[in-house]
Parts: C-alpha cells; sequence; structure tokens
C-alpha cells in the first residue's frame, strides 16, 4: 500500500510557477498506477521519492503500513528499500561483477542460502533471456540487456513495490510487454506497481489506475497550456527573424 | 561478504605503502637518535680516565709507614675512591713504560678514582704527606661536556622535527589512501545503497585493505630500519670503543645505546599504524555518507 498526502515534488518551472507541486495519492496492494505526464513533470522525482532515494521534506508517506516520511530512520529505510524494486532510467551495476552476481545481489543481501540464491538467480535469469550474456560484465553489454538485467534484479525478491521509470516501457517492445505481463502476474499476488510514462500505452488493464503529473495548484490563472504553449518569449539570443523557429 | 568483497574496486595503494615506509624508516632513525647519543654518550663518559695518581717519593724513614697509613686516611675521607697502592712489580712495570730504566728506590703510588675538586683532594694529601706528588687526570671532562651537550641538543632537536612531520606526513597520506579507496567504490556504495544494503559493510572491506597497506608498509620500513641502525652502529663501534661488530643482527646493535622500550615502539608501529587507517577509512566514509545524505 502507498499513501501519499501533501507530499511536495519538484516540478519544472515551465509547467508550475514556484517549481513544487503537492501531491496527495493511495494505492492499494496489488494496486497498478500509470504515472503520466510531461517531461519534468515530476514522474522520476515521484518514484525516486517513494524508492526512498531522495528525501521527503514535507507531506506524509506511507510505504508498506510504515511511515516513510521526514524522520526515517536509516534502518527503517534499508528495510523499505529491500522491499521495493525499481527499474530505472540509468540503473547502476557494480562492475566488478558478473550479471548474474548483480542480479543476485538483493538476494545476497537479504542473507539467503547460497543454493537459493543460485536457483532464483538463474530462474529469473532465464526469463528475462539473459542466460547468454550471465557471466558477462555489465559494461560489455548494450543498453537493452542492462535494462533487462536491471529488471530481472529489481524483480528478483518478488518486491511488494515495483517501481518502473519510461525508458524500461519504450526502449524495447519486446522487452515491454514481457515486463508488463510479469508485472500483471506480480500484481495478482499483491504488489502494487507504479509505472511511468508520458502517455499511457494502448491495451492497458482497464482496473489500473492513471496520475495525470503535474498537479496544478488550485489557481485558475495557471493552466499547462498557458505555461507551455504560445506564451513562450523569444530567447534574447535570437534575432526577430529566426522568431519563426520557435513552436 | 564475499560477493561484495569481489565487488569493490582496488585502487593501487602504492603511494601509501611506499610513503609509509619511507616515514617509518625516518621517524625510526630519529627516534633511535636521542637515545643513541645518550648510550654514545655514557659510554664515552664512562671511559674518562679519572685516576689520580698519588706518588710518595721514598725520603725518610717514615715513607714506608705512611704508605700504608695514607690509602687508609683517604677512604675514611673520601669513601668512594677506592685508593689503591700499586704492588712494586706494577709500579716498576709502569715506571718502564714512562721513561729510560728507573734508578734508584721505588717511589710508593696510590692511585684512586675521584670525581671531586682536585685541590681538596691536595691540601688533604699533603696535610699527612708534605712531599707527595699528585698528578691529576688530563682534563678530557671539560672538553667533552659542551660537545656533548650540542649534541644531544642537536639529537632531542631533530627527533622533534621528525616526530612533528611524521605527524602531518602519516595522516596525510592515510587521508589520501582512504579517500582513494572512497572514491574508486563510488558507484559500488551507490549501488548497495539504492539496494538497501548496509554500506558499513563496504566500509569494513575498505578499512581492512587500507590498514593492511598501512601494516605493510609500516613493517616494510621497519625492516628497512633494523639493517640500517646495524650499520650506523658498526660504523661507530671504533668511536665508542666497542670491539668490531661480527655476525648476526643482534651483535651489530649494542642493546646498551638503544633501550628496549624504543625497540617495543618500533615493534608496534606497524600495528598502530594499521589501527589509524582503519579509523582514517571509517571517518573518510562517514562524512562522505554525510555529505551524501
Amino acid at each position: 500500500m502507498i499513501a501519499l498526502e501533501t507530499l511536495p515534488l519538484p516540478v519544472g518551472t515551465s509547467l508550475v510557477p514556484g517549481g513544487v507541486q503537492h501531491l496527495s495519492l493511495r494505492l492499494e496492494r496489488g494496486g497498478t498506477l500509470w504515472v503520466t505526464g510531461p517531461a519534468e513533470a515530476g514522474k522520476t522525482a515521484l518514484l525516486d521519492t517513494i524508492a526512498l532515494r531522495r528525501p521527503a521534506t514535507g507531506g506524509m508517506m506511507t510505504l508498506l503500513n510504515h511511515a516513510a516520511g521526514p524522520g526515517l530512520s536509516a534502518r527503517g529505510r534499508r528495510q523499505l528499500q529491500q522491499r521495493i524494486g525499481y527499474i530505472e532510467a540509468a540503473p547502476l551495476f557494480m562492475d566488478r561483477l558478473t550479471l548474474a552476481d548483480n542480479i543476485a545481489l538483493p538476494l545476497e543481501l537479504n542473507h539467503l542460502r547460497r543454493a537459493d540464491v543460485k536457483r532464483e538467480t538463474d530462474s529469473i535469469i532465464r526469463w528475462f533471456g539473459l542466460e547468454s550474456h550471465a557471466q558477462l560484465l555489465p559494461h560489455s553489454l548494450s543498453q537493452t540487456m542492462r535494462m533487462r538485467a536491471a529488471c530481472a534484479r529489481a524483480l528478483i525478491t518478488q518486491p511488494s513495490i515495483v517501481l518502473v521509470d519510461e525508458p524500461a516501457l519504450t526502449l524495447c517492445p519486446v522487452l515491454r510487454d514481457h515486463l508488463l505481463s510479469t508485472l500483471r502476474g506480480l500484481a495478482r499476488n499483491g504488489t502494487t506497481t507504479l509505472l511511468a510514462m508520458q502517455h499511457q500505452p494502448e491495451g492497458t488493464d482497464p482496473d489500473d489506475q492513471l496520475l495525470t503529473l503535474p498537479r496544478l495548484p488550485p489557481s485558475p490563472e495557471v493552466s499547462i497550456s498557458s505555461a507551455s504553449g504560445n506564451d513562450l518569449a523569444a530567447p534574447l539570443i535570437l534575432s526577430p527573424r529566426d522568431e519563426r523557429l520557435l513552436p | 561478504m564475499t560477493c561484495l568483497s569481489r565487488a569493490t574496486d582496488r585502487p593501487a595503494l602504492w603511494p601509501l605503502l611506499l610513503g609509509l615506509c619511507l616515514v617509518t624508516w625516518l621517524a625510526g632513525l630519529a627516534l633511535a637518535l636521542p637515545y643513541g647519543v645518550d648510550g654514545a654518550v655514557q659510554r664515552w663518559e664512562g671511559q674518562v680516565n679519572s685516576q689520580i695518581v698519588i706518588a710518595l717519593p721514598v725520603i725518610g724513614k717514615e715513607a714506608p709507614a705512611l704508605a700504608d697509613s695514607l690509602p687508609k686516611a683517604l677512604t675514611a675521607t673520601f669513601p668512594e675512591t677506592h685508593a689503591t697502592l700499586l704492588p712494586e712489580q706494577e709500579v716498576s712495570r709502569l715506571l718502564a713504560a714512562w721513561s729510560a730504566p728507573w734508578e734508584g728506590p721505588l717511589p710508593r703510588i696510590l692511585t684512586l678514582s675521584y670525581h671531586g675538586d682536585i685541590t681538596r683532594l691536595a691540601a688533604f694529601v699533603h696535610s699527612t704527606a708534605p712531599e707527595a706528588i699528585i698528578v691529576p687526570p688530563p682534563p678530557q671532562l671539560t672538553k667533552l661536556t659542551p660537545l656533548m651537550t650540542v649534541l644531544q641538543q642537536t639529537a632531542r632537536h631533530v627527533a622533534l622535527m621528525a616526530g612533528l612531520a611524521a605527524a602531518l606526513i602519516v595522516p596525510a597520506l592515510l587521508y589520501l589512501a582512504a579517500r582513494t579507496v572512497a572514491l574508486a567504490n563510488r558507484q559500488q556504495q551507490a549501488v548497495l545503497w539504492r539496494l538497501g544494503g548496509k554500506l558499513s559493510v563496504l566500509h569494513r572491506i575498505f578499512a581492512r585493505r587500507v590498514a593492511l597497506m598501512a601494516f605493510l608498509g609500516s613493517l616494510a620500513g621497519i625492516v628497512l630500519l633494523l639493517p640500517s641502525l646495524g650499520f650506523i652502529t658498526a660504523a661507530l663501534h671504533p668511536l665508542l670503543r666497542l670491539p668490531p661488530a661480527e655476525g648476526s643482527m643482534s651483535s651489530f646493535i649494542s642493546p646498551s645505546l638503544l633501550p628496549v622500550r624504543l625497540w617495543l615502539a618500533f615493534s608496534l608501529m606497524p600495528v598502530l599504524m594499521a589501527l589509524a587507517g582503519w579509523a582514517m577509512v571509517h571517518l573518510v566514509c562517514a562524512r562522505q555518507g554525510q555529505q551524501a545524505s
């Protein structure tokens, strides 16, 4: 379960004056939420905050029935982070470990038995079609393979919350379909999922919820179209003749 | 955790190893210097000739009786002088070595060790035996004392400066090594933090590595220091009037020159360096963690 109450999130000043939006939402166990919006709308910031990588500066956040707002202890943060799988835009790996070791790392951190780690790792490597790359080092792999490995690493512990940033859903259609079907299976077992994209893709589950960012303040004068549309002033470096280059 | 141990980057820590080796060697030499100088000064002072010779010319009949009573009187008045009447054979041997064959009756000669005021001794002896000739030792100490004072002061100043330099250089070397290791493993730390792992596990691995390098560097410095001290002591043997050095290292380095507590300090130095390296890594990583959060 994820519950946010007036959580401040950064947003591009071209979208919301002041650069901050306050977000409240509630997502039950097993729910799937599509977070959509233009660039700089705060989608990744929302995922980062829920993944406890960005400190919450205000409001209230409850993750898995634990208060996770400001003042969360280091121990509490670690325990929650181990139950969250985050497939980020640019996944980081330990460069001296093979892909298989990197994927197995979350299980190692949970102090699972070596045999269990090997069994689970082999299983998820097969699931994501990484068998031929398992013993390679991450820096020798393509971006798609790294993203596959990131998916495998995020899902190996069958986390209670899965967060997926846009590149995992747009980089490769095959990977996207495979990932979405996997996430649906996990959601049936109670995993809560947040997926961030600029536009919700077609063919998604009708039960999925949708959140469009940015959340605009109540002032009627400010709207996305007015902020991002025709009122753009020409930068000073453009000559009057070049202004036709503007949208 | 073996997996994390394999995952960590191992930047070259040769500068730390070589730097600590050199610093330990220099600090060891500087630490040994005042002790060595003190030891040498004591040895020289011990070998300074403080023997006073009193010759009693054989004039008159009371001379033999005087030769028997004067040592007793001297011992009673100056208890630590150990006044001794030399036997006739010794006197004749001395005189034969001193000049041409002695003709005439042999004088009676007394020797005593005396460091006090020579006029007081002379007054006492002449009050008992006015004809006695007192031969004082050559004035060695008056020439040696200023030289030894300068030597001791210089040695202490050198040791102090070396200690201060080591106190600056060693933490700087350890800080650089700790920072190098932390920076080289920044990505590993970031991955572990994102996965909800304890960073202290990685920090312990870094600390172990830096401590090991610090220990090895300091140990190499000690290994270099021992023969250096041996060679210096061996070179000083003629000056210290010691028998020429032969054989093993223990005979090379005179135990009277360097005390046991100095050897203890030398043997503890690698352990102390390792502990300092271990602490420095934890300090640097903790600061890095604070800045990151």
